[in-house]
């Protein structure tokens, strides 16, 4: 009875620990550092979990091909922030996360490095299914200076990104 | 840590060894140069080489001996149909916080179930966002909705901007290239 | 069922694969990568796979992806500072037993129409330069060129179809 209880007491508090560490130990998981004292607060965060985009794929049932497409993901985690004047602070984030997920075997889908922009994209790929996508975006055209970070955690199917996309925009009026 | 590079070291050594004193038979070499790239990356020479070892190395793979798997690889191989049954579940409910610990006896297997479950019942209250219901307002749900609509608008974006450079690094780094190459043999077989 | 005859696979094989990426690629990190990828492949392709041939389908898929993983590395270092787009690679394919590759081999090489039954004869059996083996068939270089590249994917078709029937 002593060690039961010993052992649920343990449990109990390590719980928040192990549940936070979950979806870090997800294979299409990607840290991104936090850029607010450079930035200030992200002009986005966003941090969906699979509990949630359970909920929101039950809201676009009218299409299930898109409806399937939500389920199958397990985390949706975006940061953007406005950077002002100085791009340096994002782009040493954007070089600092492709170094590190590259040593991760990452593969490296597109890579664009123009004056006023500067995208990478990465994913990871078990088997043939894309369980992980990074996104980073450094855009400095006209007056928008932003610096967009996103990690889609899940199964990805990336010839439907733009059908999710209409589907979701007509649905929340976007 | 000295012993992990020291064994490292060892089997290095052994493959260094075994390639030192035998070369890919030419069989390898054949099946190395059907794997040529339709665009060659880098140095090709150097692409041929590698093929050619690994089938090299594949084929004497016995010779040369085998490496203890890790634990870690051993576990996480162990999960594969593990994780597979568990993300055909429900959404809404949370996986279990698997634990791995090896009991002999019954009654702690027993016991441990029972201390794993109230542990899941106990964070599914934590992690919804509302405290008091089961579920999400639908507010929240339209929120979350929304954002992900914003996530995606960005991707959409990204696949945006890499075709259009596809497209225009495809016409300039193949199309016109290939458009040169091809009026060069209607030269040659006009000379000749 | 399909999930006992996997974890038998794991259990006879997993220390081959393991090792097999290892010496390809020389990192234990990416070596385990590589295996947990592989074993995951088989585990979702499970009821199409031969299990009696379940050790040189491994070692295929395994050495395959080495080599495309060796060619990612070697990509990755080259970006330049202008524009590169990465276009999704094609996944090499071929599965077969060494003890039977010289026979085929032969079979397959005297199957190929000319002149590719004789580029590949003299390129790549024999060694040959190209500008060599571009006076003995009188072809120029550049035509020696793309019907080597073009011979070297048909033997692969062939090697593909061999595996796969």
């Amino acid at each position: 009875m002593k060690n039961f209880l010993l052992t649920l007491f343990i449990l109990l508090s390590l719980s928040p620990a192990i549940q936070a560490k979950e979806i870090s130990e997800e294979r299409g998981y990607v840290s991104f550092d936090n850029l607010e004292a450079d930035y200030g607060e992200p002009k986005v965060m966003i941090n969906l979990n699979q509990s949630m985009l359970g909920f929101v794929s039950k809201l676009s049932a009218s299409d299930p091909e898109v409806s399937e497409l939500i389920s199958k993901l397990k985390a949706v985690r975006v940061q953007i922030y406005s950077m002002n004047n100085d791009d340096k602070p994002a782009l040493d984030l954007m070089t600092k996360v492709a170094k590190d997920i590259k040593n991760k075997n990452w593969m490296p889908i597109v890579t664009i490095n123009e004056k006023k922009e500067k995208v990478r994209i990465f994913t990871k790929l078990t088997g043939e299914i894309m369980d992980g996508l990074v996104v980073m975006i450094i855009n400095e055209e006209n007056d928008k200076k932003e610096a967009v970070f996103i990690n889609i955690i899940g199964e990805i199917d990336p010839e439907k990104i733009n059908k999710v996309t209409d589907a979701l925009q007509i649905d929340t009026g976007l | 840590m000295n012993n992990d590079d020291h064994s490292q070291e060892k089997w290095q050594t052994k493959l260094d060894d075994f390639l030192a004193q035998s070369s890919p038979s030419l069989d390898n070499k054949v099946v190395a140069r059907t794997y040529e790239q339709d665009e060659p990356i880098g140095n090709q020479l150097d692409d041929l080489q590698t093929i050619e070892q690994a089938l090299h190395i594949e084929e004497h793979l016995d010779e040369i001996g085998l490496q203890a798997v890790p634990e870690a690889l051993q576990n996480k191989l162990s999960q594969i149909t593990k994780s597979d049954h568990s993300s055909a579940n429900d959404t809404i409910e949370h996986k279990d916080n698997v634990i791995k610990v090896n009991f002999n006896r019954k009654l702690s297997i027993v016991a441990l179930a029972a201390c794993v479950t109230m542990v899941g019942i106990l964070n599914f209250n934590w992690s919804t966002p509302s405290f008091n219901n089961q579920q999400p307002s639908l507010a929240e749900i339209n929120q979350a909705q929304q954002d992900l609509a914003i996530a995606f608008n960005y991707l959409s974006l990204a696949k945006t901007k890499s075709t259009s450079q596809l497209t225009q690094t495809i016409n300039l780094k193949v199309h016109q290239p290939m458009m040169k190459s091809l009026l060069k043999p209607l030269t040659i077989f006009k000379e000749s | 069922m399909n999930e006992k005859i996997f974890n038998v696979a794991i259990k006879d094989h997993q220390q081959r694969i393991y090792s097999l990426a290892l010496y390809i690629l020389r990192d234990k990190t990416e070596a385990e990568d590589i295996t947990q990828d592989v074993f995951t492949r088989l585990w979702k392709t499970i009821e199409q796979v031969d299990m009696s041939k379940v050790q040189q389908w491994l070692s295929t898929v395994t050495r395959n992806a080495c080599i495309d993983r060796l060619r990612k590395r070697k990509e990755f270092t080259q970006v330049e500072d202008d524009v590169q787009v990465t276009i999704a690679h094609q996944e090499p394919a071929g599965n077969f037993d060494h003890n039977q590759l010289s026979h085929w081999l032969k079979q397959a090489i005297s199957s190929l129409k000319e002149p590719y039954s004789s580029l590949i004869f003299l390129c790549d059996v024999q060694q040959k330069s190209q500008d060599i083996a571009a006076q003995s068939l009188d072809l120029t270089t550049n035509q020696v060129k793309v019907y080597l590249h073009r011979a070297r994917k048909e033997l692969r078709g062939l090697l593909e179809e061999h595996i796969y029937e």
